[in-house]
């Protein structure tokens, strides 16, 4: 005859208590996770987009001082608007016509340059806020002010002596 | 036990993870005034390009008055350069060339940095 085996708590298994505080324990943590991913994500974004950003504002500010540096003179157009101006360079003193343009264009916000307005891209592909040129008969100012992806905004100036 | 040891680590691990990309952000932001800042030490350097080598200014030893550094609106710091002389080892005599250099310094969220850029010029 067989042993009667008790019927017993000990069974196995997960009462429904047990399954509801485990699911509400896993919805947290994963919650937790899920907001420090989107958090996480946020700053890398912003952090990138600033970087480059300040790169792009440093090398607008290089290719200015160079393309100053072989020319003789220059002249400033305030064009659409005080903030925004666009800087012409002669590269001699005899020239009736600019050798090199650097300007800001309404239609894209982006900072161009080229031997012809119009005829070439822009520098870089952050928009910019303000292209303020300042000149001199013997130098060129020029101070700007990038905005990133993410809305913050990069300043930058600079000034470069005519050596032609 | 076993849960309680893996879940200080997991605590600590993101913890970590999250502070480090603070730290990052803030190098970001650090960086951003860094780049300002060897702007204006450039440009002072060009402006001096215009300072004839007799100027007092360009003189061997001089000092300059600290000019301040602004960026986005605020002073954060000053800018100054110094004359110094330069001995060319293979020219004869200890002045051969003036090292101007030009340094930038600024305060920023209680870090004090600073950048300097340096030329030579025929005294």
């Amino acid at each position: 005859m067989a042993a009667l085996r008790p019927v017993g708590r000990d069974e196995g298994g997960l009462t429904l208590t047990e399954v509801a505080v485990v699911m509400v324990i896993g919805t947290m943590i994963m919650a937790g996770l899920v907001g420090f991913y989107l958090a996480s994500q946020g700053l890398w974004l912003d952090a990138s987009t600033q970087a480059i950003t300040q790169r792009e504002a440093s090398l607008v500010a290089t290719a200015i001082r160079d393309s100053v540096r072989v020319s003789n003179r220059a002249d400033a157009f305030s064009t659409p608007d005080a903030l925004h101006q666009e800087l012409a360079l002669y590269r001699n003193a005899s020239d009736v016509t600019p050798t090199y343009y650097f300007w800001w264009d309404p239609g894209d916000s982006l900072i161009h340059a080229g031997p012809t307005i119009g005829g070439s891209g822009p520098i870089v592909m952050s928009h910019a806020d303000r292209f303020q040129v300042t000149k001199t008969g013997v130098a060129v100012r020029v101070d700007l002010r990038l905005r990133t992806a993410t809305g913050s905004t990069v300043d930058m100036g600079t000034l470069a002596v005519f050596m032609n | 036990m076993e849960a309680m040891t893996g879940a200080t680590i997991t605590v600590i691990a993101v913890l970590g993870l999250a502070y480090s990309f603070g730290v990052g952000r803030a190098l970001v932001n650090r960086y951003e005034v860094a780049r300002a800042a060897l702007g204006e030490a450039s440009a002072q350097l060009e402006a001096l390009q215009l300072v004839p080598p007799s100027d007092p200014t360009k003189a061997f030893g001089y000092v300059s008055p600290p000019s301040p550094f602004r960026y986005e609106g605020a002073t954060l710091g000053s800018s100054s350069w110094r004359v110094l002389a330069y001995d060319e080892p293979s020219l004869p005599g200890t002045q051969d060339l003036k090292r101007i250099i030009v340094t930038v310094t600024w305060r920023n969220n209680a870090q004090t940095d600073s950048v300097s850029l340096e030329r030579l010029w025929q005294p």
